[in-house]
């Protein structure tokens, strides 16, 4: 049993109450939503309809990634921060499958889900050794939607393995 | 688990995030037709003086786990798997 809200299409508004603390909201006699002290759950079936964000430049999407002003935000779609030393290892990743250890300082980051193209763009950066050399981070050619090559080297094009690399795809 | 595989430019060595199975990860990151083999982590050398010089034993490694079928054709799979 239940409190029920039913908005009746001939008796128009009709209330039923008990003492169950449950409350429902009905439309013609059928169920569309309990409330409890759980919280809410639609009836099979029906849905909280919504416009939801609908773009970028929506307040509640500026909102939702703590953006001032109105610029428009856009979302990092793949990243990944690993350490290219010693046994090749990944610290953390978001939307990448795997790395590919192609050599000294080669790598490869593979997209779980792909882009929609290759239009993205990379960003990374790759910690200094003790302050004794200055470090360098550059995209490989070739890229694809699936996946991009990155190498990590000194200032004088000579590639190193360095322990802490990051690469960012924004799309 | 590692998975290693061998072409023209040299050893590969895919380290996966753990996002995927890794035979989804074999068969997707290893290029088409490429043979691969999944090994535990120690199977892989730390030290990288000559990382560039790495070679797969394929005699040590024995029959590979598998062959790539490329990102490409790993999509098209989902793809399909995803409308039926």
């Amino acid at each position: 049993m239940s409190v029920n809200i039913n908005a009746d299409t001939t008796n128009g508004l009709v209330l039923t109450s008990d003492t169950s603390g449950e409350l429902k909201l009905q439309s013609a006699g059928a169920d569309i939503a309990t409330v409890n002290s759980s919280g809410i759950t639609m009836a099979a079936g029906k849905v909280i309809s919504n416009s939801g964000i609908s773009s970028y430049t929506d307040s509640d999407a500026l909102t939702l990634f703590n953006a001032s002003g109105s610029a428009p935000v856009y979302a990092c779609r793949a990243w990944v921060n690993f350490n290219g030393t010693g046994t090749v290892s990944i610290y953390n990743s978001g939307n990448v499958s795997s790395i590919t250890d192609n050599g000294t300082g080669q790598y490869t980051a593979n997209f779980t889900t792909a882009m929609p193209d290759v239009d993205y763009a990379v960003a990374g950066a790759t910690n200094e050794d003790n302050g004794t050399a200055q470090r360098v981070f550059t995209e490989r050619t070739g890229r694809t939607a699936s996946s991009v090559g990155v190498v990590v080297g000194d200032v004088n094009g000579t590639e190193r393995d360095h322990a802490r690399i990051s690469v960012i795809i924004v799309r | 688990m590692r998975i290693i595989y061998q072409t023209e430019e040299g050893l590969s060595v895919l380290i996966p995030t753990g996002e995927l199975d890794i035979n989804e990860v074999a068969r997707k990151d290893v290029p088409a037709g490429i043979d691969y083999w999944i090994v535990e982590d120690n199977e892989v050398p730390s030290d990288r003086t000559f990382r560039n010089a790495w070679e797969a034993n394929t005699t040590d490694l024995g029959t590979p786990d598998g062959q790539g079928i490329g990102a490409d054709a790993w999509f098209a799979e989902q793809e399909d798997s995803d409308e039926d």
